[in-house]
């Protein structure tokens, strides 16, 4: 019966990161997402004892994750509007689909924040700030040839890592 | 196939980039999981006062026993800072731990001391502020000062007001500490002060260095105290060179620059991050 300290220890260093990106698809504050996947692993935590034998202790926390977000949602209604929490609240809370989003999402974070340096900041400029390749290249002072080059190389990686094959 | 429309789209990454160790670190110390492994925790006093004080290299695993208003901070990677009381300032070293107990109705605020620390303890006429380490136990007299625990000696240097301190040994006392003085307890609990003619020893938290006619060696070994950093000489002549100077609070990358120009060597970081160090 129960979840032992190390067991716990595991759990957490291997969702923490899917987890907040899991909250983060509600509550858009990635500060915000930290505290309630910190409230989640927390729940699971303080029910560690009752947790019957074989449960599928991830997909609690996921659980909890949800509930949390909902919940971290509608007492912040006057930042939200009532249409979209109502589509929130009536998605399917533990769908294998969210949580598989959210590891995905966290496998992407975990692959770009691993590579090189330069690649990685050229990748960020390209893909998050939407600037273009004669932007990035005019920004940091390299050729077009050497953005591109930057691109490639973090797509490669990715597909690699998401995909399990390179092209 | 293209799957560069595969990708899925993601907020922020950069928010994103969390420390799984930080958090877990985080979490555990919410949660009461006590476990002599990693913590990172952080603690400053501010006072009319400071002190630093250095613990030794290998944290020793207390048994903390719950106590009234108990707050535990470990730095494990990096130095972190914490206040507690309402303005006490406590600079904590990498690989040190502290755990601080607030016990009102006695009126005395103790911190329990493996590691090193940088204290700037709030003026309070009303409690007793005190530090222990294994070997000693220091009181706050309204002061600023570091405390070193390392290598089986403690040592207190004190940077402003006054300080006490007291060895477990046999409950010897050694009052009045004042700025520029240093107390080293050694194992067995023989004490002995002496005057520093300046702060290196606890430039890791202040990061004002003065080296008079040192060796390379020397000054590398001190600096590496403050920036956390690797490196190795190319030969015997430069780590021997010596040099005379002053750094305030200045980056590593500009303390390199002047040792550069100084000793005519060049100082160049490898691919793992170390410094290799040459003419």
């Amino acid at each position: 019966m129960g979840i032992d300290t190390k067991t716990f220890e595991t759990l957490f260093k291997q969702n923490f990161v899917a987890v907040t990106a899991y909250c983060n698809k509600y509550v858009r504050d990635t500060e915000e997402a930290k505290d309630l996947a910190h409230r989640a692993f927390m729940k699971v935590w303080e029910k560690r004892e009752a947790v019957p034998e074989g449960s599928n202790v991830k997909a609690l926390t996921y659980r909890i994750a949800h509930n949390l977000s909902i919940n971290y949602i509608r007492d912040h209604k006057k930042f939200c509007d009532e249409e979209e929490l109502q589509t929130v609240e009536s998605e399917n809370s533990d769908a294998d689909n969210d949580i598989k989003a959210a590891e995905l999402e966290a496998a992407v974070i975990d692959t770009i924040n691993h590579m090189p340096e330069k690649s990685k900041k050229v990748f960020l400029m390209s893909r998050y700030d939407q600037l273009s390749y004669n932007d990035i290249a005019g920004q940091l002072g390299v050729s077009i040839k050497t953005v591109e080059a930057h691109i490639s190389a973090a797509l490669k990686l990715l597909r690699k890592k998401i995909f399990g094959s390179a092209p | 196939m293209n799957h560069d429309n595969d990708i899925p789209y993601i907020s922020d990454v950069r928010m994103l980039d969390i420390d799984t160790d930080h958090e877990w670190a985080r979490f555990k110390a919410a949660a009461g999981i006590s476990e002599p492994k990693t913590f990172r925790l952080s603690t400053l006093w501010k006072a009319a006062a400071s002190i630093v004080l250095i613990a030794g290299a290998s944290l020793l695993a207390y048994n903390h026993l719950a106590a009234p208003a108990t707050e535990t901070h470990v730095a494990s990677q990096e130095a972190i800072e914490a206040t507690v009381e309402t303005s006490t300032q406590i600079s904590l070293n990498r690989n040190s731990r502290i755990t601080c107990t607030d016990n009102r109705k006695n009126g005395t605020y103790n911190v329990q001391l493996e590691g090193e620390a940088y204290f700037d303890v709030e003026k309070n006429p009303d409690r007793t502020f005190t530090i222990d380490t294994k070997d000693v136990t220091v009181t706050v007299r309204g002061t600023s000062f570091d405390v070193c625990e390392a290598d089986g000696n403690t040592t207190v240097t004190v940077t402003s007001g006054n300080v006490e301190v007291t060895n477990h040994a046999d409950n010897q006392t050694i009052g009045n500490l004042t700025r520029g003085k240093q107390l080293v307890c050694h194992a067995g609990g023989k004490m002995e002060v002496r005057d520093v003619d300046n702060f290196n020893c606890i430039a890791w938290k202040l990061r004002n260095f003065e080296f008079n006619d040192q060796t390379l060696e020397e000054i590398m070994k001190q600096l590496q105290t403050a920036y956390n950093f690797q490196y190795n000489f190319a030969n015997d002549d430069v780590r021997k060179a010596k040099l005379t100077g002053t750094f305030d609070q200045q980056d590593i990358q500009s303390v390199f620059t002047v040792i550069e120009e100084a000793l005519d060597i060049t100082i160049t970081q490898d691919a793992d991050g170390a410094w290799s160090i040459g003419k």
